[in-house]
């Protein structure tokens, strides 16, 4: 995939070393499929080959209201076969991503404008070192409501960052996270008024770059605190892709996901 | 040692799914010896085996006015066991490391309801054994290993630097803290603090939405057994390490000074060794 190929994202450079990645699908809330996810590793491939890109910024689209929704299940479009090559669609939980975002070698700042579900927030928690949220933007861990794992090494990430108890509250319960409550957690660096969400963030990305920031050491601070995690990641990745190719063959996911089209609870039956 | 033998704790089992372990043993405020351990343990067993058996609550008895005042080392309850349940006690194991394994190993959701004190190997079984922690909010933990020359168990070494950091988890145990219902979730590993009223029925709210009709049990098990397998090589490693310092912790003159203090009631002189 080749920048211009970009359907879901909207990718841009300034000559400060500020990229912003800007999720773009408003119709669907920002919800991000298996393309969007290779535009997002596409994008980090751009940055880590280009020296004078120095920090992204990860938003989602105002119009949509979301940073965003999730995972996308709907019609795949249609695409070319050098891009289908390029997708593993075995890899349900987008362990390459995960990977991808957990080696990058720059700073990542996300500025979580509206809701972020699911993969919405998995990414984040994964991928950015800073976390800005604004007031209004919520969190939710979706996955148990769909009958599936959490993704993105979240099953050890998040046990690390808010302990066992709060972590499995979240995640066998699918519940909501205010902006206030997940301050209050250390899930997120600080909540904003939306309209300074942005202008904060830029802020904080500049103090990461020359003349402000020393970016080697930046760098080297963070591949130090990202090298022990790898191997765990990795193996936590793998094993959540093994879980939700067992749980995928249940009633209760092929419930779930009827329930969801239908917009009624689900009856679960525990197998 | 089979269920009929349980004698230390009340097991219920409700055609919901819901299981209930209540420690009940008032007369030492729900202590517990190595006896209620094996219980503890033939409970887990006896779940895993049942596949209408969803979720374990675990919580102690009104009469005992306490979630558990911690480990109960009276030697002399040991003579009078019967031979085949004396057999399955392992008193080289201080640690618990039997009971810790079968924990984290155990595939169903666990909910701790701490209804009043929770003292020594109480605070580390709720915070290390449960999913999921409910306290009622005159309850309270006590991380007194300390205070009686000896150090937690249950892999606490690993799990509370986990999760609080060194520098928090450090001050509790070297200082032997008392932690209130309010500040343990501040601190983070309890998930709510209600009325004592409130505390049972909104545990086992809780627990029903881990059930299915409500909750897809299948991918809670998945989570839970992702979420905890990094874990099963460190805690095995801890849990060996504290073995070895709580045998050679006992053979220490402040160990004796501090269970001589216990009957005298004065605070105990220690000399370091």
């Amino acid at each position: 995939m080749k920048i211009e190929d970009f359907t879901d994202i909207i990718y841009e450079k300034e000559e400060n070393g500020i990229c912003t990645l800007t999720l773009n699908r408003p119709e669907r809330k920002n919800s991000l499929s298996k393309i969007t996810f290779l535009e997002i590793e596409t994008a980090l491939s751009d940055m880590e080959e280009d020296k004078n890109a120095r920090v992204l910024i990860i938003t989602g689209c105002k119009e949509a209201k979301a940073f965003s929704a999730g995972g996308y299940f709907g019609p795949f479009p249609h695409i070319s076969q050098e891009v289908k090559k390029e997708l593993d669609f075995s890899d349900i939980t987008e362990k390459r991503l995960c990977m991808k975002l957990w080696d990058f070698s720059k700073p990542i700042i996300a500025a979580i404008n509206g809701l972020a579900v699911g993969a919405g927030i998995a990414i984040p928690l994964t991928g950015a070192d800073l976390i800005y949220l604004s007031e209004d933007a919520w969190l939710a861990f979706v996955f148990i409501k769909r009958a599936v794992l959490p993704e993105h090494a979240l099953s050890f990430l998040l046990p690390f960052y808010i302990g066992f108890q709060k972590a499995k509250e979240f995640l066998y319960t699918g519940d909501r996270i205010s902006a206030q409550e997940a301050e209050r957690l250390g899930l997120v660096n600080k909540v904003l008024p939306s309209e300074e969400l942005m202008p904060y963030t830029r802020a904080q990305a500049l103090r990461l770059i020359p003349p402000n920031g020393p970016s080697l050491s930046i760098k080297l601070m963070k591949k130090t605190m990202h090298d022990y995690f790898r191997d765990i990641i990795l193996r936590t990745s793998k094993l959540e892709n093994e879980g939700d190719k067992s749980v995928m063959k249940t009633h209760d996911f092929r419930e779930s996901t009827r329930s969801f089209i239908e917009k009624r609870d689900p009856k679960f039956k525990g197998k | 040692m089979n269920i009929e033998d349980i004698s230390d704790i009340i097991y219920e089992k409700e055609e919901n799914g819901i299981c209930t372990a209540t420690i009940n043993a008032p007369e030492r405020k729900n202590a517990m010896s190595l006896v209620t351990f094996l219980e503890l343990e033939t409970i887990l067993e006896d779940m895993d085996a049942d596949k209408n058996a969803h979720v374990l609550i675990l919580t102690g008895s009104s009469g005992g006015n306490a979630f558990s005042s911690g480990g109960y080392f009276n030697l002399n309850l040991y003579p009078n066991l019967p031979p085949e349940i004396l057999k399955e006690l392992d008193l080289q194991d201080l640690a618990l490391k039997s009971l810790c394994l079968k924990f984290w190993n155990f595939s169903k959701p666990v909910i701790a309801a701490i209804n009043g004190l929770a003292v020594g190997a109480a605070a580390s079984i709720a915070i290390i054994g449960a999913d999921l922690v409910y306290m009622a909010e005159d309850a309270w933990f006590g991380f007194y290993f300390v205070k009686r020359s000896m150090m937690a168990e249950f892999g606490s070494h690993f799990m509370l630097p986990f999760r609080l950091g060194f520098q928090k988890a450090k001050d509790l145990l070297y200082f032997g803290k008392k932690i209130t219902a309010n500040e343990a979730e501040k601190l983070g590993f309890v998930n709510k603090v209600l009325s004592s009223d409130d505390l049972i029925p909104y545990s086992k709210e809780q627990a029903l939405r881990l059930i299915p009709p409500k909750g897809p049990s299948v991918a809670i098990k998945l989570m839970k057994k992702t979420i905890h397998e990094y874990f099963k090589n460190i805690l095995p490693q801890t849990l060996d390490l504290e073995n070895e310092s709580l045998r050679s912790l006992m053979k220490t003159s402040d160990f004796r000074a501090s269970m001589k203090s216990l009957i005298t009631k004065k605070p105990p002189i220690f000399k370091g060794r």
